[in-house]
């Protein structure tokens, strides 16, 4: 009797770490052909020292000499970074802080549209194919002689 | 007194833009004159102020992409006459080669889609993109091909907090 107990007891266990773990599964954003796995990272490039007291990290070297290749600023810090999944045919929005937000809508074949919104307003759209080598980055220029860049980059599973 | 076109000779005689005669002139008369002589010096001393503080103006770009921007536009406000000098000569055939360019153009991307499979341009075509610029609506766009990276600058955006 004590043993049928037993055995019922580690079978419905069993079979409940099964169902958990086909939920946890089923729930996971799975990348379906078509999706595009991309980050987007808010960067504040200045040619002083990073500012005391500010939640700031570098930038991942390869971009930040990217970067340094074009413009002329020396140092270039991460404000923000969001990894997300762009589904083909529908339209993420990715707030990058708190007046700048991008929409970005998967076009299908590689192809993205990317809308940056200064508060609220649109300020540009650019579309464009994608390419994971060549980071798509839409810039300005900030207060005091520096400047803000959103840069959309393959996010860490598509590395 | 001098007057101003002596004045003005003087300025001239010290960019050197008088003429040799003129200039063997203009320096007999400075050593008869010690007003002339004083007021070149002056003059002397304004251009080599002038000269050494001149405030240095940073681009917020490598001088590549701003000299690649003016040479496009350039190029763009000379489009215009080119496109009107051609037109006269190119009216005459387009009865003939349009029809046979546009199936020959045809032909191309039916051709290159099926070898690439992804459109007509594939990964070689892209490459033919390089230090494009293009500028609209307050923004503009560079493309590194070299550096792999595209940029779209906007300018006169509200800045924002960090």
């Amino acid at each position: 009797m004590n043993s049928s107990r037993q055995a019922v007891q580690v079978f419905t266990v069993s079979l409940t770490w099964l169902f958990l773990l086909a939920l946890a599964n089923f729930g996971e954003a799975r990348a379906v052909a078509g999706d595009l796995q991309l980050q987007a990272q808010l960067v504040w490039a200045t040619n002083d020292p990073k500012p005391d007291g500010k939640a700031l990290n570098d930038v991942d070297p390869k971009l930040r000499d990217k970067l340094r290749n074009v413009f002329r600023w020396t140092n270039y810090f991460e404000v923000s970074s969001t990894n997300f999944v762009s589904v083909q045919g529908a339209v993420k929005k990715v707030p990058m802080s708190k007046h700048c937000e991008i929409e970005v809508t998967n076009l299908g074949d590689s192809r993205i549209e990317v809308k940056l919104y200064g508060k609220g307003t649109l300020v540009v759209t650019k579309r464009q194919t994608f390419n994971p080598k060549e980071p798509l980055v839409l810039a300005g220029d900030d207060k005091n002689s520096t400047a803000w860049f959103v840069a959309i980059t393959p996010g860490k599973a598509g590395r | 007194m001098m007057n101003d076109e002596s004045k003005l000779r003087l300025q001239a005689y010290l960019d050197r833009e008088l003429p040799e005669s003129e200039a063997r002139e203009v320096a007999g008369w400075l050593k008869q004159e010690a007003e002339a002589e004083a007021l070149l010096r002056e003059l002397t001393h304004a251009s080599e102020l002038m000269k050494g503080n001149e405030v240095e103006l940073k681009l917020p770009e490598t001088r590549e992409f701003y000299w690649s921007k003016i040479s496009r536009e350039i190029e763009r406000q000379s489009r215009p006459a080119q496109v009107r000098r051609v037109t006269w000569l190119a009216s005459a055939w387009v009865r003939w080669l349009a029809p046979l360019g546009a199936a020959a153009v045809v032909a191309t991307v039916l051709m290159t889609a099926g070898v690439f499979g992804q459109g007509p341009f594939g990964a070689s075509g892209r490459a033919r993109l390089s230090h494009e610029v293009e500028s609209s609506d307050g923004t503009i766009e560079y493309h590194d091909q070299k550096t792999g990276i595209t940029v779209v600058w906007v300018q006169g955006l509200p800045t924002d907090e960090n």
